[in-house]
């Protein structure tokens, strides 16, 4: 994972019970409300980049997820200045029981940047807690700056067990290498529903699955992404996709020239192994002759017929079936 | 016309030849067009139930389809069950809207509460998934007898063995007061023989399996990661600045292995190879203890997002996908791979396991 996105994912898999990287925020009730929520108050936006919601306590915690190590003082004191009501509202966040409603401000940055992090908020005036993120744990620092219960459930740091979960495995800012293994994946999406084409628009969408959380300028530079990552794949494979740029009828899109779904069933699994670098195919066993017949074994000749691998690569039938 | 009582009488479960029932999971916007559309028009009568259809399935059975469960249709019949098999294949493997429905194996093991189970058989087949020094690399056993499972749970009791034990197929008998006595011998996927008195005891029983195998694909779609367009009165309020911003829900699904990877790279080859069963495309990035792979599903043919570890999975399933792509990897790395993984997430292991308190530590 590029670095830069280290932070805004680690504060995701903290907040999300999956039960693989220890989870303190969301053991102690906070939830993942919505994502670059932007804010306007008193005339400007702010943009937050994860918003946490703990309906039981009525806590909101606006992160910003720093992918440097340089804290903006401005971009700081508009978010200290938020209010609860605008973070719902801006969110979108439904509040389930009537209780009064506080919220707090946490920055979220790479350990080896925390140092210039802490001074930039000393030297704005900010008072806010820091979560140093490294390779190995989570930390807090400076708790005494946050809401009682942030501290208590970072008290002690979170030691990853696993990596961290990539939510947002790429953005914008990405490079281009990022965009190929999912629009490639899309594309043998498309194939495999024998789709006869896939716009680049829908491409994108469909690639970067949490598209609609940028705003326009980003989205821009993530459909360019897509783009260069759809024609790199059609180069690639001439014969089976195309790029076609957009005319008066037609958007611009990758057109599906051939699809292993119109092979023959037994070269499907090869035909996808063909594309974008072959793969060797090994040995694969034969079915064996079924045998006797009884209720037990009854369905054993169409499980065999039900579940069979493809020709060179028999099934595993017990030789009990009919 | 026919009607749903009549079933008794068309699939019967007392005759010379078992009442057999084939499930499909299907998405269909349209069932009745759905219906015409893989069987033929001509081949395809009405009933006067309206969830309930007859079905000439040339050179291989009639089938009675039901349909009373939307996204689970019960296709029964007691023509000979190869040929119906086959025929039933041949419209799962030419869609991308259907699938058979792929039975975890402490659904067959828990099959029913007052079953008894009086044969068995685990078919665990690790020769591509796990590594050649593995103390149970292979592992094929059938037993007939009284609580036949006893076996299979001594077996998993030990701690070299349990992860190669799987169950493929199971044989109850189950004795209901007012339905009567019944056999049934079930498939992991869904493929269900019956014999004995009341063909209504057989159809409880099917929708029984479907029902509990239907929460668990729900419980897997209600984690699904999804981005939403913040509301428009947010929006209108910033037309005039460049930003976006979404809700969020979901999360990523883990599973946890009960034994190591042995090979990280050939693993992945194996399971990315598009092959049955798991029918994955995928070209893994393998980096030292980890593999990630833009994976998709060739069975309905959607993109799913996988993370490799040495004896862990991590899998994002996107908003809209289905979550029986993950129950069929789920069963496949059960007899492939590992009998005894175990899904992370408290709520899903007690789906897959039917037991509580059965969730790893983090």
């Amino acid at each position: 994972m590029e670095s830069r996105l280290i932070p805004v994912n680690a504060i995701l898999d903290l907040a999300l019970a999956d039960g693989l990287n220890p989870a303190p925020l969301a053991d102690a009730g906070w939830a993942v409300a919505a994502l670059e929520v932007p804010v306007r108050a008193s005339g400007q936006t702010v943009v937050c980049d994860v918003v946490l919601f703990n309906p039981q306590a009525g806590h909101l915690l606006a992160v910003e997820a720093k992918s440097g190590a340089n804290l903006e003082p401005e971009q700081g004191r508009r978010l200290a200045a938020l209010t609860p009501d605008l973070l719902v509202i801006g969110g979108g966040i439904t509040v389930p029981e009537p209780v009064p409603l506080r919220c707090g401000v946490l920055y979220a940055c790479l350990a080896e940047n925390a140092d210039r992090i802490c001074l930039g908020a000393d030297e704005a005036g900010l008072r806010v807690p820091v979560l140093a993120v490294s390779g190995s744990d989570a930390r807090l620092l400076r708790p005494q700056a946050g809401d009682p219960l942030l501290s208590a459930a970072l008290s002690s740091p979170a030691v990853w067990t696993h990596p961290i979960a990539r939510v947002v495995p790429f953005d914008h800012e990405s490079p281009a290498e990022a965009f190929d293994e999912p629009v490639r994946a899309e594309l043998i999406s498309a194939m495999a529903r024998q789709r006869p084409s896939i716009t680049i628009r829908a491409l994108t969408e469909q690639a970067v699955r949490h598209f609609p959380i940028y705003g326009r300028a980003a989205q821009g530079r993530l459909l360019r992404g897509v783009r260069d990552a759809a024609r790199r794949a059609a180069e690639a494979e001439p014969e089976r996709f195309r790029y076609e740029r957009s005319t008066g009828a037609t958007e611009e899109r990758v057109a599906v020239l051939r699809s292993p779904e119109t092979f023959d069933r037994r070269g499907r699994t090869q035909g996808y192994q063909a594309v974008w670098g072959s793969r060797a195919s090994r040995a694969r066993r034969r079915a064996e002759i079924p045998g006797q017949m009884d209720l037990f074994s009854e369905l054993d000749e169409a499980e065999r017929v039900a579940t069979e691998e493809e020709s060179d690569n028999g099934s595993e039938g017990d030789g009990d079936a009919q | 016309m026919t009607s749903r009582s009549d079933l008794s009488i068309k699939v019967p479960v007392d005759g010379s030849v078992p009442a057999k029932a084939f499930v499909l999971e299907v998405h269909a916007d349209d069932p009745d067009a759905y219906l015409f559309e893989i069987a033929g028009r001509g081949n395809v009568r009405d009933t006067d139930d309206a969830f309930l259809s007859r079905v000439f399935a040339p050179s291989a059975a009639e089938f009675w389809v039901d349909r009373l469960q939307p996204r689970f249709w019960v296709f029964h019949t007691t023509g000979p069950s190869a040929p119906a098999a086959a025929w039933l294949k041949d419209r799962v493997e030419s869609r991308r809207d259907t699938d058979w429905m792929w039975l975890p194996s402490a659904h067959l093991r828990y099959i029913a509460p007052d079953a008894q189970p009086r044969r068995v058989r685990t078919e665990f087949d690790g020769q591509r998934l796990v590594g050649s020094d593995d103390a149970a690399r292979d592992l094929k056993v059938q037993l007939s007898g009284s609580h036949a499972e006893r076996l299979l749970d001594r077996i998993t009791d030990l701690p070299d063995y349990r992860s190669a034990v799987s169950f493929s197929n199971i044989e109850v008998d189950l004795n209901d007061p007012d339905l009567g006595s019944l056999r049934e011998s079930v498939r992991r996927w869904g493929a269900f023989a019956a014999h004995g008195e009341q063909f209504t005891h057989h159809a409880l029983f099917v929708q029984m399996v479907i029902g509990r195998y239907a929460r668990l694909v729900e419980s897997i779609e209600a984690l699904s990661l999804r981005f939403d367009p913040l509301n428009e009165e947010n929006a209108a309020a910033l037309k005039d600045t460049d930003t976006g911003g979404a809700s969020f829900a979901g999360m990523p699904i883990g599973i946890r292995f009960s034994r190591p990877v042995p090979d990280l790279p050939a693993f992945c080859e194996e399971l990315f190879s598009s092959r049955a069963p798991f029918r994955l495309w995928g070209q893994p990035v393998i980096t030292q203890d980890e593999a990630l792979v833009e994976a998709v599903d060739l069975h309905v043919g959607q993109r799913i997002r996988i993370e490799l570890g040495n004896d862990w999975m991590r899998v994002y399933l996107y908003a809209g996908s289905c979550g029986n792509t993950i129950a069929r990897l789920i069963s496949n790395l059960q007899t492939r791979f590992d009998g005894a993984l175990a899904l992370t997430h408290p709520d899903l292991q007690v789906a897959v396991s039917l037991k509580p308190d059965t969730a790893p530590a983090r």
